[in-house]
């Protein structure tokens, strides 16, 4: 009879014991979360600030037809998919996993979006739904990519889910690869979107287009193909490529490099309306005057938002 | 918010339906809108106020209540004494989204008194 009761006795100190285990679990796994949501929302706001005080970006809002946001928000979050794919989460995670994440990433960036716009006074209750809508949509996109970007690079190297830990790979692998074609490609126009969206919208491209002569248009197109070759092969950047001398595979990333800049150029453009209703040397003019910054951004952002060191 | 036992949070749970639900309401939002895609042209509607405190200044309030943004609106106005023109003033502003409304304050100068401001005219562009 005493050891049925003793047993009981130790049957509930094991259920108690295992309830706090999990209750601690949770705690611990909240308190990390809390964390990388912290870091997400910091790295959202660091490259989508400067977008959410551009005026231009506010119209964009209301001018942009549905057709367009539609395909801004598929290519924002096809783009999410490729990175947290190739950098955002660690090497084995399933493709479920990887639109888990971008879901969230997504809706944390509306949210943090309408926040904020709401608190600049952009957005108020008395406007129509399509202006609050739009102007959420066009905002937030580089605030969703800012946020995988912010979760995976902000936090420290001991913080295990960040995807941070692992082996130091510090160079990039044999680039013939046809999957590293695809991943540094992936990489370079996240870099590119996230730096040249910022001035995209602006009028001064436009300005500088139009004013600028054939010379010093194909003096950018130098300085942009420069710019990447200086980053990827001559700076010793992190995570550059140090020791190839072949020139065929230099060739190869730095035109990736500028094809890609010039791509992003020409969609960030277009959907920021900058095509419309313009001749097409007036549309080249603008796109080579913002691949500079694509370029920087198809090269340094990319290595900059690379994970180096993920399992 | 990268995990590694699969299960999530309550925290990620709560972001990952909010998101879900947000990107459902969009998609369905943008859809209806381009379904129902015919939009009425941007309508300007006027309302001008007499300021009695101050009765050569007046208060414009301008509202779009078409389905369209008036772009680049330029708007003329007109102020009488007895029937007869006085003077005139021209007033413009940037973007006029749908159902926005806009507030402008017109004071005429070296004028001793006016009996009516009318629009004369309004030009804008849709994009």
């Amino acid at each position: 009879m005493t050891s049925f009761k003793n047993l009981r006795i130790f049957q509930s100190i094991k259920k108690l014991t295992g309830f706090f285990w999990i209750m601690e679990n949770e705690k611990e796994k909240t308190s990390k979360n809390l964390k990388e949501f912290g870091r997400g929302i910091i790295g959202g706001l660091l490259f989508s600030l400067p977008i959410i005080y551009t005026m231009e970006v506010w119209w964009t809002g209301f001018l942009a037809s549905p057709e367009k946001l539609i395909v801004y928000v598929l290519m924002t979050f096809a783009l999410l998919l490729g990175y947290n794919k190739f950098a955002g989460m660690r090497k084995d995670a399933s493709f479920l996993e990887i639109c888990r994440d971008s879901v969230e990433e997504t809706g944390l960036a509306f949210i943090i979006t309408f926040l904020f716009l709401w608190l600049v006074d952009r957005i108020t209750l008395e406007m129509s739904l399509q202006e609050i809508v739009g102007k959420v949509i066009v905002e937030s996109m580089v605030m969703a990519i800012g946020i995988s970007v912010g979760t995976a690079q902000l936090g420290q190297k001991s913080d295990e889910n960040s995807g941070m830990v692992g082996d130091n790979d510090e160079e990039e692998p044999d680039s013939r690869n046809q999957d590293q074609y695809v991943q540094l490609s992936v990489l370079s126009v996240c870099g590119a979107a996230l730096v040249a969206s910022s001035v995209a919208p602006t009028e001064e491209i436009m300005v500088m287009g139009i004013q600028s002569s054939f010379w010093q248009l194909l003096l950018m197109v130098v300085l942009s193909v420069a710019l990447s070759a200086v980053t990827l092969y001559f700076s010793d950047f992190r995570g550059t490529i140090h020791n190839s001398t072949e020139i065929e595979i230099m060739a190869v990333h730095i035109s990736l490099c500028y094809l890609i800049s010039l791509l992003v150029s020409i969609a960030l453009l277009w959907f920021y309306g900058r095509l419309d209703n313009v001749s097409f040397q007036a549309g080249l003019a603008q796109t080579i005057v913002l691949s500079i910054p694509a370029s920087v951004g198809a090269s340094a952002g990319r290595l900059l938002i690379a994970n180096q060191s993920r399992k | 918010m990268e995990r590694r036992d699969g299960k999530l949070s309550f925290i990620e749970k709560g972001i990952f339906f909010s998101g879900i639900v947000i990107l459902i309401g969009l998609f369905g939002y943008l859809f209806y809108q381009i379904v129902n895609g015919e939009k009425t042209h941007a309508d300007l509607k006027f309302s001008i106020e007499r300021q009695e405190e101050s009765p050569l200044t007046f208060k414009v309030e301008v509202t779009n209540t078409g389905g369209q943004t008036a772009e680049e609106v330029s708007m003329a106005f007109v102020l009488y004494e007895n029937g007869k023109e006085i003077a005139t003033t021209s007033a413009s502003v940037t973007y006029m989204p749908v159902r926005s409304k806009t507030k402008l304050w017109i004071v005429f100068y070296d004028i001793q008194s006016a009996d009516l401001l009318k629009v004369s005219s309004v030009s804008f562009r849709e994009p």
